[in-house]
């Protein structure tokens, strides 16, 4: 394998990792869209920058820009395996966040966070009746 | 050019996912366009016009399959509660 190829691998990873933690950023954000929203996108270019300072800038980035959105789409990709997996939740929960309640012998840490959202396009299960 | 079709692609489905959540919309607007104006101009820097163009047809792209996706899921498997 030549250095090259290492370098647009490694630039590829690079983004894949941030793209996963975007998408978890999004998933646990708070809400309303904030600062610290912008700040990541800024965070995004700012990776992409660094991988622009090397010699072959174009090849870097655009390693970087795939390996971003594979990483982003393969967090979801996981998220409906996991779905798919658990009889816990169904593809309810990707439309309004629905799921079962927690059983008896089973109990959910404080410290967990909570998605505020799953995949609700607007009106949530209300607008399913319309 | 693929560095401009990674970061719309995402950026797309960012913007997408916005509209759920209840808030008030001029924020939302405003996010979105600082956001797109700080990722095209970096993206215009580092790619040219190639990249930015990329970007704005990746972006409006992810945006349209994240709206027919979720309206389609919604169609097929949606149950009232």
């Amino acid at each position: 394998m030549s250095d090259r190829t290492i370098i647009l691998w490694g630039a590829a990873g690079f983004g894949f990792l941030i793209g996963w933690y975007v998408y978890y950023i999004n998933r646990y954000r708070k809400g309303d869209v904030q600062l610290s929203d912008l700040v990541t996108l800024i965070g995004i270019i700012g990776g992409g920058g660094i991988t622009a300072l090397f010699e072959a800038k174009t090849a870097m980035f655009g390693a970087y820009g795939l390996g971003l959105a594979t990483g982003f789409f393969s967090y979801f990709v996981v998220l409906i395996f996991m779905v798919g997996m658990t009889k816990n939740f169904g593809v309810d929960w990707f439309l309004d966040g629905r799921r079962k309640k927690v059983a008896d012998d089973e109990f959910i840490p404080e410290y967990v966070n909570q998605t505020t959202s799953a995949m609700d396009a607007g009106g949530g299960a209300n607008a399913i009746n319309r | 050019m693929w560095g401009g079709i990674g970061i719309g692609l995402v950026w797309g489905c960012l913007i997408g996912g916005l509209k759920g959540v209840p808030q008030s919309n001029w924020r939302n607007i405003l996010s979105v366009a600082v956001g797109t104006v700080l990722l095209g101009a970096g993206i215009f820097l580092i790619e040219a016009w190639r990249g930015l163009i990329a970007f704005v047809i990746a972006a409006v792209l992810a945006w349209l399959v994240g709206f027919l996706w979720r309206s389609g899921l919604r169609k097929r498997f949606a149950t009232p509660m």
